[in-house]
């Protein structure tokens, strides 16, 4: 079977919105929350923090370019020990994606639509993951594109107009030290560090070279960092450390701004970038942990799992957290943790790590990926 | 608990049409893969149903030592 190509651009628009999808509304909160005023410090901290994750990317693909995640376990660590940390993967995207469904169902119900029953929102937002999985990788990327360009566009009205509202100034700074600035870039790096979940889509980089691979993948990673830090320069400057105890400071910012273009309401815009971005967001997540779970049981093909493995993932998100204070402390304090010690630095460390010394007898022939 | 049983019989009639064209061995394996995935979600419903407790409670009560020593 021919497998889908992507090319830089879809690369860049996955690892975009793999990001942004959810932090852009959500992380100047969660930073400032234990960094104070010097939270946009902690995002340039976290930037830099993912930048040896996404050096860490690109090094395993340098060495495996036309092999996914799992099958890269198996040939640094064997058989018995790649098997453990793919299914650990496995439950690693399984748990992640289930916060994903959680804070997009949550924060859509809890804002836009308060009134709805929640499970309405997880059986819509099932129904579309589940049916971009059925269609593929390709269709996924060039979605990826278009919602990319709706970010960036909400992204730099926000910031454009928001610019007469600035009135709160960011001083101190550094009043505390530098401890609870790189406390506070926890949660930025483990946002940021999800773009290990590119290694499952490594086959599907076809079309390149290496060296422009590695610029995409770094390139993207530092927009997003220059995304994270201006947006929560915004949110400080305009809300002040209010954005602290609000669950979507974004979206208070966005109603406080009034232009009288074609629109005088923002929020509206925000919604759209928020539930687009989510969706997509989901459905990529979803993608590579049928994709992990397909390859792990050695199974020719994905679609005959893709809805019973939907419905568990679902059924754990939706019996998650059960209010929004339990999610954003989840979100804020327990997920960088879990994250930043298994999949997202951690072991992705010990991968490099390995395969630096054994380079020269690593297997190159065991398995390989098939679509 | 109604829409949860329609949601597995939607599932399970699902996979029947997904591994149907199948050879004889794939439709064995799909079953039991599906199955196993079906049971689980099931098991994760029940333990929510009786105990009101989830996987997310699970990690943070393993990770909230660590996160109180790290943020405090």
């Amino acid at each position: 079977m021919k497998i889908a190509e992507i090319n830089y651009l879809q690369l860049a628009s996955i690892i975009f919105i793999q990001i942004l999808g959810t932090s852009l509304l959500i992380i100047p909160g969660t930073v400032v929350e234990v960094a104070g005023v010097d939270g946009w410090i902690s995002q340039i901290v976290g930037t830099i923090m993912a930048l040896i994750v996404g050096m860490m990317v690109f090094y395993l693909y340098n060495n495996f370019p036309q092999d996914n995640l799992i099958i890269i376990f198996e040939k640094l660590f064997g058989k018995i020990i790649g098997n453990i940390f793919g299914f650990g993967f496995v439950i690693y995207c399984i748990l992640s994606l289930s916060t994903v469904i959680k804070q997009g169902c949550s924060i859509t119900g809890y804002i836009f639509l308060p009134e709805t029953s929640p499970l309405i929102f997880f059986i819509v937002f099932f129904l579309i993951v589940v049916y971009i999985t059925k269609v593929g990788m390709n269709a996924l990327a060039r979605t990826n594109v278009l919602v990319m360009l709706l970010l960036i566009t909400t992204f730099l009205v926000i910031i454009i107009t928001g610019v007469p509202l600035l009135n709160v100034p960011l001083k101190p700074l550094l009043s505390e030290g530098l401890f609870p600035v790189l406390k506070g870039s926890l949660s930025p790096i483990s946002w940021m560090g999800q773009v290990i979940l590119i290694t499952m889509i490594f086959p599907y980089l076809t079309s390149g070279n290496k060296k422009n691979i590695k610029t995409t993948i770094l390139m993207t990673l530092i927009v997003v960092g220059i995304d994270h830090t201006l947006i929560t320069m915004f949110t400080l400057g305009i809300l002040g450390l209010e954005a602290k105890d609000l669950l979507i400071p974004v979206y208070s910012v966005a109603k406080l701004i009034e232009i009288d273009l074609i629109w005088r309401r923002l929020d509206v815009m925000i919604m759209f970038s928020w539930v687009a971005g989510v969706t997509l967001k989901m459905s990529f997540w979803y993608f590579c942990t049928v994709l992990a779970l397909k390859q792990l049981l050695h199974l020719n093909k994905y679609e005959p799992i893709i809805i019973p493995l939907a419905f568990l993932t679902f059924v754990i998100a939706y019996y998650s957290t059960n209010n929004t204070v339990e999610l954003t402390f989840y979100l804020g304090k327990i997920y960088p943790i879990l994250s930043l010690f298994s999949y997202e630095f951690t072991i992705p460390l010990i991968m490099c790590l390995t395969l630096f010394i054994r380079r020269k007898r690593i297997s190159k022939d065991s398995k390989e990926f098939t679509p | 608990m109604i829409i949860f049983s329609m949601f597995i019989l939607i599932c399970i009639i699902m996979t029947v049409i997904e591994i149907r064209p199948l050879k004889k061995n794939d439709k064995k394996k799909y079953l039991v893969v599906n199955g196993s995935i079906l049971i689980i979600s099931f098991i994760i419903f029940l333990i929510h149903e009786i105990h009101n407790f989830s996987i997310t409670n699970l990690m943070i009560s393993i990770f909230k030592p660590f996160a109180d020593t790290i943020f405090s």
